[in-house]
Formats: structure tokens, sequence, C-alpha cells
């Protein structure tokens, strides 16, 4: 089976930790970043694929530059920071951006991909609605939409409109 | 940061590129039929390899060329590149 | 205050110059080339900080990038900077420091408090105790923790500070200049390679700064210097001190932040902070040498228990003594060499060793000059709270197991030695698989993965004979590989002394009845007892370890406390260390500048700005810009007091009744050149283009292959063979890749070319009723009336002795024209355009003008071409050809793109004609729905119409089509709206489109 993803690159990175100075998480989304403080007082920062396709887990330093630019541009005291950590890993891009939570032709095996950017914050909607698929081999009406069908039927979730490139950011 | 050869261009940094994805993927010819299941292969669905990868990138900043490069995508290690009409064996 | 742990006549620190600085407000002095860590030290203090989880104090325990404990707050130039290691900044005149992470003060803590309710905080803290019940979670644990979070203070103003980036190539780059970096180096040098040599500290020299030992008749440090300065005198070599390579990324590409100026009260005029340094090496030579471990035992974070080599380092490079009783806890030669120093300087240290019987030279001097030793002794526990006061220390046995009766003896500071750690962090970031060295008990890099190579000490090689050795070969033959140049140098003979086996042993077993906390890590104050834990709760995996316990997850990042804790992990999971596996290593080495990563492109930098050739023009007459992608572009004219709203509606409504000119110079446009550029066009376009005739142009509109709307724009037919498209400003950079992916890739048979000429063309758009009287004007020798040129039609002339392409095409929707001119020209014309069009009262219109003229005619723009909408959705379908095929045709089929109740492009007004309709705002049905209320559609762009003189919005709407008349409502969450509208024809003004063919 081939599917409508690509495996792509993505890393993220923490600063030093720093006494509290946010208290929420801010997304940056024409600049691709986002940034929270940790309990323990770190940055935690991400934004852009490295991309290409990749299973290395290893990311390069300008496309960090290119996250932490646009951070600066919108924060620009994490230029005082000192970047502490930092970790790429695999990242399944789906077509249109959004997951995949469906049956598929083949007897008893199910999908649960494609979840790009997002997958640790949907886990419990993710996990609950994919069990009740397999449960009952009938997909609940909230993942209804996210069929794998939808790239033949032309009904896209495509929140963002990068379409087929999504490598293009 | 990969380090590309450009065939016709020499050595360049990745800066200079931009990515364009499964160099294997064939676009169905003009003014034929094509199956349902074609046209979503040719759209959608990509064999997303692990190892050897025959990809395309354009050298936006250099000759504007798009050329086809043989990279590991476990690695990053790139082993062949091609201009963009060189069959690849 | 007077220095007194400093001595005479020692050190590598300039006496002649004194710097004053403040610690904790307090006045102290040192010397030039004092590191902070060292003035205090020669000052006295050893308390500099509190620990992350239990506020204990700390002291320092290294001299360099391992330091866990001595971070301060730095103030410099009238700026603060937090989480500066004190062992690493170098001391200016001025310097202030604070101590972080304790309040009120250093010495009275009130977070010590968790100290004594540490049973309260155990392995998982984070995960286990603050779970439960959930509401707690907000109210009172969250707050809690983050009141004892972080370290530092962030500065939350700008940062003043510039950052260069500097990219290089080069053939050797040598990563530390100890031994093996200094002599690979030198032999790579000598055989015309270029090459850099990269050193982290200030001083070159790696451990021949502390080290005694001889090489070529010269000590190690004046074999150093003298290397250093022949290097410094050769074209082909880049010798850097204060740099650090901290990453290796890949294609031998590393990258390194030099620190310009940190070591200066300020940093001078035009000079940058730091300078990060992009390296694409043929060949690295990792020689960054190994860190010394602690040896683990009770209260071993008190301050004054520090590791053997700072201590040294401190008395041979600062002239400090760390303590003046000084108690040296060793299971190898290296306490032994600490000793010696002390010794040689006047202060009589004891030395516990855990091993039974070693003999070596160096401890046979040790023990010559009377040095007070103990074998098969270790220390138990330190005493003393904010200082060590003294030591219970006791016999061991053969097995380690056992503890002989606890003796307490007097002493200042615990120098510690467990032996000597790799640095193997760039070879493993490289993506080299390590290797466990069981005669070293630490990891080495094991096969090459890039074109790297580990030399000296951080390879596991602790002797300088050896290390030289194989590092000047190293050196020779990567260069003559290279440079085919085979030049000898000669291996200069070396004495040093040789040591003895070190000894396995790194933790001493607690005392019966007591119950120490023994940590590993001394940061984040991970003990013994914690890793314990995590083992007894099931946490199997090292990386589940780590991120349970947070074990080396400090800002040290475990540099002193990992291969510890993978010793206890291997010794209760009964397993061998290698079997443990150490946790993956990943850029940074050490924490790294955000602003050296991100450079010079910041503020206005951190895009390029392009700017029309009527630039100037637009400021001078008071234009308000606004980016559009990184164009600057002209938003209105402001006059007077008038706003953004008012200023753009007198513009709109001047296009309307006389006349106005547009700065189009943005629109991307392409050169298309060849016998089959008019198939390209077919085959790009939805629309027919074969039969367009030569001084004609025709609208179109491209798909992707996914059948979504890419683009629109004209394009005209200048000659037979030559067309010249426009797209729009947003996507020009794509539309040409595009093109040239189908025609190198696809349809290589194509014989046609195509090039960006944005950049060439200045464009203005005259529209209005009197653009025409406006155009005859301009070009009096010409025949523009409708039937000369007509809607959609195109001629060459000359704008008073300047070439010029006219173009009958309208975006407003009125009568319209777009002058070409060269870039060049493009202020002339403009400047010719207002003169001539002063009599018709030609008013500027700027991109909201714009905005609001092609609205309320029903054109589409970005807002709805937003990669999400088909031909159909933007009524465009007339446009889609039946008959050819074209890029994205076939998935136009697909079922929802046919679908009956499909979306499609309508106009939105307010039934009141006057509540304005915020843009993203989504139509419901019913106002009053409960929540998810179903959404029918979304405002794309919102304007006020000039021409009925109320609000005018365009929206997609599912099933648009059947909507028309129909009443819903607009909801914006956002702004807090919830406004009832009618839906009509996205065509509100002029719907047959009989103005731009007047
Ligand atoms: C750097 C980074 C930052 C991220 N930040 C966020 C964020 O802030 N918020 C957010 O919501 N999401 C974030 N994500 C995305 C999120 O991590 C993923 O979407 C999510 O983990 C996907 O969950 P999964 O269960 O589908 O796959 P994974 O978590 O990848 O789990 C797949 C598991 O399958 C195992 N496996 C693979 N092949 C086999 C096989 N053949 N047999 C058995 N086992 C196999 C793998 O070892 C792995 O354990 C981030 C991702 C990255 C890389
Ligand atoms: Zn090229």
């Amino acid at each position: 089976m081939t599917l409508p993803i690509e495996t792509h690159l993505l890393q993220a990175c923490v600063s030093e930790p720093v006494k509290p100075v946010l208290d929420s998480v801010v997304t940056f989304g024409a600049g691709h970043f986002y940034v929270s403080q940790s309990d323990k007082g770190e940055m935690v920062m991400g934004g852009d694929l490295d991309g290409y396709n990749s299973y290395a887990q290893r990311g390069n330093l300008p496309t960090l530059q290119h996250v932490l630019t646009e951070g600066i541009a919108m924060m620009p005291f994490l230029s005082k920071l000192k970047m502490l950590r930092t970790w790429g890993g695999i990242m399944d891009m789906s077509m249109d951006g959004s997951p995949i939570i469906d049956k598929t032709h083949i007897e008893g095996l199910y999908l649960n991909c494609g979840w790009c950017y997002g997958g640790f914050k949907a886990t419990p909607a993710s996990g609950w609605t994919f069990a009740h698929t397999i449960a009952q081999d009938r997909v609940h009406e909230l993942n209804a939409g996210y069929s794998l069908n939808r790239f033949s039927t032309g009904h896209l979730i495509d929140e963002k409109g990068l379409g087929t490139k999504t490598w293009i950011s | 940061m990969l380090y590309i050869k450009c065939p016709h261009c020499g050595m360049r940094p990745q800066i200079e590129f931009s990515y364009g994805g499964d160099a294997s993927v064939k676009r169905p010819e003009l003014n034929k039929d094509v199956s349902d299941q074609d046209w979503d292969d040719f759209v959608y669905n990509r064999k997303s390899l692990r190892g050897k990868h025959l990809e395309l990138w354009q050298h936006i900043s250099g000759c504007r060329q798009w050329i086809k490069v043989e990279r590991d995508t476990s690695t990053h290690e790139i082993s062949r590149t091609f201009k963009a009409d060189e069959e690849v064996a | 205050m007077s220095q007194n742990f400093r001595i005479e006549n020692v050190g590598l620190i300039n006496k002649d110059k004194k710097l004053c600085f403040k610690f904790n407000g307090k006045k102290y002095f040192g010397y030039e080339g004092d590191t902070l860590a060292s003035a205090l030290l020669a000052n006295g203090v050893h308390l500099v900080g509190r620990s992350f989880k239990y506020h204990r104090p700390r002291g320092f325990f290294g001299a360099g990038v391992d330091e866990p404990y001595a971070i301060v707050q730095l103030y410099r130039n009238n700026e603060t900077e937090p989480n500066i290691k004190a062992t690493e900044q170098e001391l200016f005149e001025g310097l202030e420091a604070k101590s972080v992470n304790c309040w009120p003060s250093v010495n009275f803590d009130i977070g010590a408090i968790n100290n004594f309710l540490k049973i309260f905080l155990p392995a998982g803290f984070y995960y286990k105790t603050f779970m439960w019940p959930k509401s707690f979670w907000y109210r009172i644990y969250e707050p809690f923790i983050r009141k004892a979070a972080g370290l530092g203070v962030a500065s939350i103003k700008h940062d003043k500070e510039r950052y260069e980036h500097k990219y290089e190539h080069c053939d050797l780059l040598i990563a530390g200049s100890g031994p093996s970096g200094l002599s690979s180096a030198y032999a790579a040098a000598k055989n015309g390679a270029k090459v850099i040599l990269a050193e982290d500290k200030p001083r070159f020299g790696g451990s021949l700064l502390t080290s005694d030992v001889n090489i070529g008749n010269q000590s190690g440090k004046e074999w150093a210097e003298g290397i250093i300065a022949e290097l410094k005198t050769m074209p082909n070599v880049v010798v850097k001190n204060r740099s650090q390579i901290f990453g290796y990324y890949d294609h031998n590409m590393l990258v390194m932040s030099e620190k310009v100026s940190d070591h200066l009260p300020a940093t001078k005029k035009y000079h940058p902070n730091k300078r990060l340094w992009y390296i694409r090496a043929k060949e690295v030579l990792i020689s960054s040498g190994s860190i010394e471990r602690p040896i683990v035992f009770g209260n071993n974070d008190t301050p004054g228990v520090m590791l053997s080599s700072a201590a040294k380092e401190y008395l041979k490079v600062y002239g400090v003594l760390v303590g003046r009783n000084p108690l040296i806890f060793t299971n190898n030669d290296s306490g032994y060499e600490t000793a010696i120093e002390f010794k040689k300087h006047g202060v009589d240290p004891i030395v516990l060793d855990s091993r039974k019987n070693p003999e070596s030279e160096i401890i046979n001097e040790a023990k010559n000059i009377g040095i007070n030793i103990k074998n098969s002794y270790v220390v138990v526990a330190a005493q003393g709270y904010k200082k060590v006061k003294s030591a219970d220390i006791a016999s061991i046995s053969d097995d380690k197991k056992q503890l002989g009766k606890i003796e307490n003896i007097q002493c200042d500071c615990i120098c510690v030695s467990g032996f000597w750690t790799p640095t193997i962090h760039l070879a493993s970031q490289s993506g080299n698989k390590t290797k466990f060295k069981e005669e070293i008990d630490a990891f080495i890099p094991g096969q090459s993965k890039q074109n790297e190579r580990t030399l000296g000490a951080a390879n596991g090689v602790f002797s300088l004979e050896e290390t030289l050795k194989t590092s000047f070969a190293a050196g020779s033959e990567l260069s003559k590989k290279i440079t085919e140049n085979d030049n000898e140098v000669l291996i200069p003979n070396v004495v040093e002394k040789k040591s003895s086996k070190h000894d396995k042993f790194w933790c001493v077993p607690l005392p019966e009845g007591k119950n120490y906390k023994r940590f590993l890590d001394f940061q984040n104050d991970v003990s013994v007892s914690d890793v314990e834990i995590a083992l007894k709760e099931g946490y199997r995996s090292i990386e589940h370890v780590k991120r349970y316990t947070t074990l080396g997850m400090a800002t040290d990042q475990g540099k002193t406390s990992n291969l510890n804790g993978l010793q206890l992990v291997s010794e209760i999971e009964n397993k061998v260390v290698p079997a443990v596996g150490h946790t993956t290593f990943r850029p940074p080495y050490t924490p790294v500048s955000i602003g050296a990563i991100v450079g010079r492109e910041i503020g206005k930098h951190s895009k390029p700005t392009r700017k029309s050739p009527m630039h100037a023009w637009h400021e001078k007459n008071n234009a308000v810009f606004v980016d559009a992608g990184v164009w600057l572009r002209p938003r209105y004219y402001k006059r007077g007091n008038e706003n953004l709203f008012e200023g753009s509606k007198r513009e709109a409504k001047n296009v309307r009744t006389n006349v106005g000119v547009c700065d189009v110079t943005t629109l991307g446009k392409i050169d298309i050149k060849g016998p089959d550029a008019a198939e390209l066009l077919n085959r790009v376009y939805t629309n027919a283009w074969l039969k367009l005739p030569v001084g004609k142009a025709r609208y179109g509109v491209m798909l992707r292959e996914d059948g979504i709307v890419m683009d629109d724009g004209t394009t005209t037919r200048i000659s037979e063979n030559h067309y010249h498209m426009t797209t729009t400003t947003a996507q020009a950079a794509n539309v040409l890749s595009h093109l040239e992916y189908y025609l190198q890739l696809v349809w290589p048979e194509l014989n046609a070319n195509v090039v960006s000429t944005t950049e060439q063309w200045a464009g203005a758009a005259i529209a209005g009723p009197k653009s025409r009287d406006l155009l005859q004007k301009l070009f009096p020798n010409s025949n523009v009336s409708n039937e000369g040129l007509p809607f959609m039609g195109y001629m060459e002339d000359d704008l008073y002795g300047v070439k010029a392409r006219i173009f009958r095409i309208s975006f407003s929707g009125e009568l319209a024209y777009e002058i070409n001119v060269e870039s060049d020209n493009g202020n002339f014309m403009w400047e010719k355009i207002m003169e001539v069009g002063e009599e018709f009262k030609i008013q500027p219109y700027g991109t909201e003008a714009l905005s609001t003229l092609r609205i309320e005619m029903g054109h589409v723009a970005g807002s709805e071409l937003d990669g999400r909408t088909i031909p159909y959705d933007n009524a465009l379908e007339s446009l889609v050809s039946k008959k050819k095929d074209f890029i994205g045709k076939r998935s136009l089929q697909r079922t929802a793109f046919i679908a009956d109740d499909r979306q499609r492009i309508v106009g939105v007004v307010p039934l009141d004609k006057k509540t304005s309709i915020p843009e993203g705002s989504h139509l419901v049905k019913d106002a009053n729905a409960p929540l998810p209320n179903p959404k029918l559609g979304h405002i794309s762009a919102s304007c006020w119409s000039v021409e009925y003189d109320n609000p005018f919005s365009l929206a997609i709407l599912k099933d648009g089509k059947n909507m028309i008349g129909e009443k819903l409502f607009v909801m914006s969450p956002l702004k807090n709206k919830v406004i009832p509208v009618e839906i009509v024809s996205s065509h509100y003004v002029d719907p047959k489109g009989e103005r731009v063919r007047s």
C-alpha cells in the first residue's frame, strides 16, 4: 500500500531555563514559529520542516536559524538566551496536512497516521476514535472526515492550502 | 547543511536549492485516459522510501535547473546527482 | 579585599592589570586573564549559587565548560544575561554578577526549604506528586513549580548586540588545541593544507597548560606556544581562540561560535558580539580532549568539592589555591598530579586512593616529596553546609563493598578524580556509532561516519607520546591526500611520567545507618536514589531514565554525570555499560547564543525589502506602506489627517469618477519565448491559448495538478514567438519554478524558454473613466480609441522618448490601461503620468483602494485563490476548456469538485448597510445554534463599496450558486460580532462588465 504521506524531518529546541516570562503557548503562523515555557523554565521552540524526505532523525542548523529568526522577530528578547538542546524527529506529512484515521481495504488493517506537526495534542481524540474504528470495524462520525479515500474524492481537509507539496511552507 | 553537486555548477550548499520530491513520480501523458488509481498515485501517493531515494531539487539560486539527486533518507548521504534529462541506471 | 588564595609568581594571568568586579553586590578585584571563577576563588568565595531542586548551596565544581554549579546572572554594559558559567566568563573591568536561583540571597535561601522536604521531590516528582487532584495543578502545584523554575532572569529588552555569520571552506578543521590538535594542525599546515584550528578557551594548549611534561626539550606549554606562533604566521592557517565547534552537521558542515567580545567590558563599535562560522571541511580532526569525572560519595555537592583537574588548573593557570588544607580523593594517578602541584606551592594535601597498592612514576614522586597517601581509602561524606569543613573517610574492602571505621578529618576542599571521559560529542554528532572501551570505562568513537577522525584523549588515548605520534601522522596523511605535498615533520621527543591503571571504582557505598545524598547530576540534583527509584518503577531504557530523573538534562548536559549514571544503571540492572548504552549526543556541545545562530537577519533585515523604482516618489507623497510579501507597496497616500479608511475611499472614488494611477511593478512578470511558447501556455492555463493573435492579451488561470487554482494573470502575445506573462505578486517565484519544472522535466520536447522579468519592468496602472483621455495625451501619436486599442489590446509606443508597452487590461473593473517601461525609466513615467494627468484630476491610489475596486467588481485575488479553491469556486468555470487537456484537469472530475452543492464565491451585504464585516468571519444559518455552529462558508475579503456607499464582502459559501438572496449571519467570535447579512452576486458593480469595454 502506498499512502498519501511523505516522511519528513522536524526539529525543535529548548533554551536554557530562565525565570518565568511566558505563561502560554504562542504560535506565529505566518512565521512558522511556536514557543512556550516549560515548568522548568526552558523556552520550547520549533517551526518549519527541514524540507526534504528523511528518516535520519538529525537536522541541520539553517532550519533552526530560520525558525529562531522568526522567533526573534516576534520576541526580540530570545536573542539573549542560549539554545541548550535540539532534536529532530520523523514527521509523517500527509498531503493535505490532516491525519488519516480509517479502515483499509485489507481486513484487520487500520490506519492512524499522517499527523504532521500535531500528533501529541490530538492523542486523546485520535486514540478514542481509532479504538472505536477498530472495535466496531467502522469509523465514528468524528473521524469520518479523516478517511483515506478523501484524496480520491476531493474531500480534502486542507487547512493551509499547501496541497501536495508538503515540503513547501 | 547538505552539500549538493549540481551537475551544471558543481558543489553548492543546500540553501541554494529548493526541494521537489520523489523523482520517480511520472506525470501521465496529456490527452490520455488515466484511471483514478493512476492519477491518485501521481498526485498523492508516495513511496516515501527509507534508504536510497531519487529526488528532484531545483538550483533556484544558481542555474535554475531541475536536477535529480540520489540521497539516502536514513543518513542524508548523497551518492549521485544527474541532470534533468539524464537517464538514471 | 585582599586575595588570600592567590600565590605569587604562578599562573598565566597578567598581574600588572588589576580588574575590579562585583559579585552579589560586593566589590572584589582580580587580574586580566582571570575567569570570574578564578577571581572569586582567589578571594576565597566558594558559595556561588543554589541547586535547581533542593536549593542546596553550590560552589565551583570544574574550571570550564563542564561546570554544573557556578551559574550566574551577568551584568555588562547596561545589559543582563542569564545563565553564564563563571568558569567560562573572563573577567573584565567593571564586571558585575549575581547568584541565580536563590532568594532573598545566596546565604539565606528560602527555596532551601525544599532540601528539608526532599521526601516530597524524588525522581519523577513532576509526573507523580503534582498529578492529583487535577484542579490542584493550576492553582497550587504549577504556580509553585514555576516559581522555582529557571535559573537566571531573561532580559526582556531588545538585544543591542550584533552577531555575524561567516561561511568558510577548509581542508582540515581541527577542534581543540591540545597536543593532538596542535600537532595535527602543524603537520597539515606544513603540507600546505588550508587549516582552521579552533580552541574553545581563551588560551591555546589544552592539557599542556597544566601538565608537567616536556616536548622537544621544552616544557609542554612552551612547545605549544611555539607551534601556535608559527601557525599564526602561515597564510594557509586560521587559528581561533574563544571559538567552540558546537555542532557537527551533515556533509561535513560544522558550526563554530566565536566569542568576539564577551571578555570585554563592552563590544567595540562595528564589532560583533559573537561570530558564527559555518565551516565546510574536507576532513575533520576531533581533538577535543577529555573531561575528568567525579567519584560519587555522600554530600558530594558541598561547596569545596571539585574536580581534581579543576583544582590543578586554578593553581597552574590562575595562581589560585582552591584550599589550604586539601583532601584529594582519587581512583587513578591524576589526583597525585594535583597533589604534587599543591605540595610544590607549600600546601600539604592528603591523598585518599581507592586502590590498594598502586605504583607508578607519578606516585613515587608524590611519595618522595612527602605527600601523605592513604591507600584503600575513600571519602564517605563531605561535612559542612556552605563549605567543606571536614570529611568522613574510611578504608574500603578490596571488593569495594565494606567500609572500615569512619574517621573525620579536617579539610577545606575535596579534589576528586574518578578518571577521564573522552569528549566524544562531535564524533557522535557526526553519526559515528561510539563504542565502549573497557580499559578506560568510557565510550570512544567507533567507525567514522563522515570524514572525521578523533585523536588523543578524545579517542581514549591518554599517553602524550602516543597522542603526538598519531596526531602528526593524521595531519600529514589527510593533508597529503588533499594537497599532494609530503613534507616531513619530525616528531619531537617526549618526556612524561608513566601512570598506573585506574580503579573501576566510582561510587562510595553508604555506611550503615546513614542516608547521605549522593549526587550524580549536580545541577539538576539527581542522586543515586533517584535513579534507583526510576529503575524500581520500571524505567529501563537509558533515554527514559534520563527524562524521568532529568539526569544529564541541565545546562551542562551531563558532562560530568552521564557516565556515572550509566555505571549505576548497569550495576543495578546487572548489565555491562555498553549494553545500557548512552543517550544520543546532539548539537550543541554547550549552550549557544540564539542571537549568534540568527545572526544579522533580524528586524528589517530578516527578509530582503524590495522597492519599486517609484518608491522615492511614493515616500515623498506621504504614502503609508504595507508589506506585500517582500515588497513594500503604498497602502494609501495620506492627505492631512486622513486615516486609512478615509484615504482609500477617496482614492477609490476618484478612480470610479476620474482617473487614478497605481504602482503595479510588483506583479510577477515572466518572458516566454520560443516556437512552442503557445503550446506551453495552452498546457499550463485552463483556457485555450493557441489562437491568441499577436498584440492581444488574455486572462488565464493555472491549476496545480490537484485541481486547485495556483495563480491567475494576463499573458500578452508580444510577437510571433514571444509572450509576456504576469503573475500575482505573491506567486511570482512559484509560477516561474512551476513552468521550469514542466519545461525541463515533464515536456522537455517543448521548444520554449522562460525567464523572470519582474525586475526589468516598472508598471503603472491608470484606471477610471478618464484614463483614455490621459492615455491619448501621453501617447499623442497613437490611436488609443476603443477601436484602435480595444479591451485586451496591446501596443508599443514612445513615452517622451522612452520605450513603453501599453496593455488595455483592468483589475479595477473600470476602463483601464497598464503601462510598462524599463525599470530605470519608472520614475520618469510616473512623474509624466502625474503631470499630464493633473487636468483629469488624477490621484495615485494604493493597495487598499485597489482591493476595494476589485472586491466590489467581484474579481478574485489571493484571498479567494487561497490554495483551497477550484475554478468553479471562483466563478471561473467558463475559463476551463472542455476540449484540451491541461495541468490539473484530471483532478477536476473528483466527486467533491463536481458536487451540486459545491462552494462558490458570493457577495455579502449587511442588512443594516452599515456594519463592516470582519474578514475571516464565518457564515452560519442560525446565529443561536449550539456550538460548534455549522459553518457554511467564510468571508474572504471585505471593503466599503464606494459605488453604493455601504459595506460589501466576498465570501466562499457552500452551495453559493443557490444561495443568492438568502439571509444568513456572519459570526466573528474573535471580534465578538454577529451580523445579519444578505447574500448577493459577487459582481456587485457593473455585473455585465461594460465599463472595461467602453
Ligand atoms: C520535533 C517534533 C516536535 C513535535 N512537536 C509537537 C507538538 O508540539 N505538538 C504536537 O501535537 N505534536 C508534535 N509533534 C508531532 C508528534 O510527535 C507526532 O504527531 C506523534 O508522535 C505521532 O504519533 P504516532 O503514534 O502516530 O507515531 P509515533 O509517536 O512516531 O510512534 C510510532 C511508533 O511506532 C514504532 N514503529 C515504527 N515502525 C514499527 C514497526 N515496523 N514495528 C513496530 N513498531 C514500529 C516507532 O518506534 C514508534 O514508537 C512533534 C514531532 C516532532 C518530531
Ligand atoms: Zn546549478
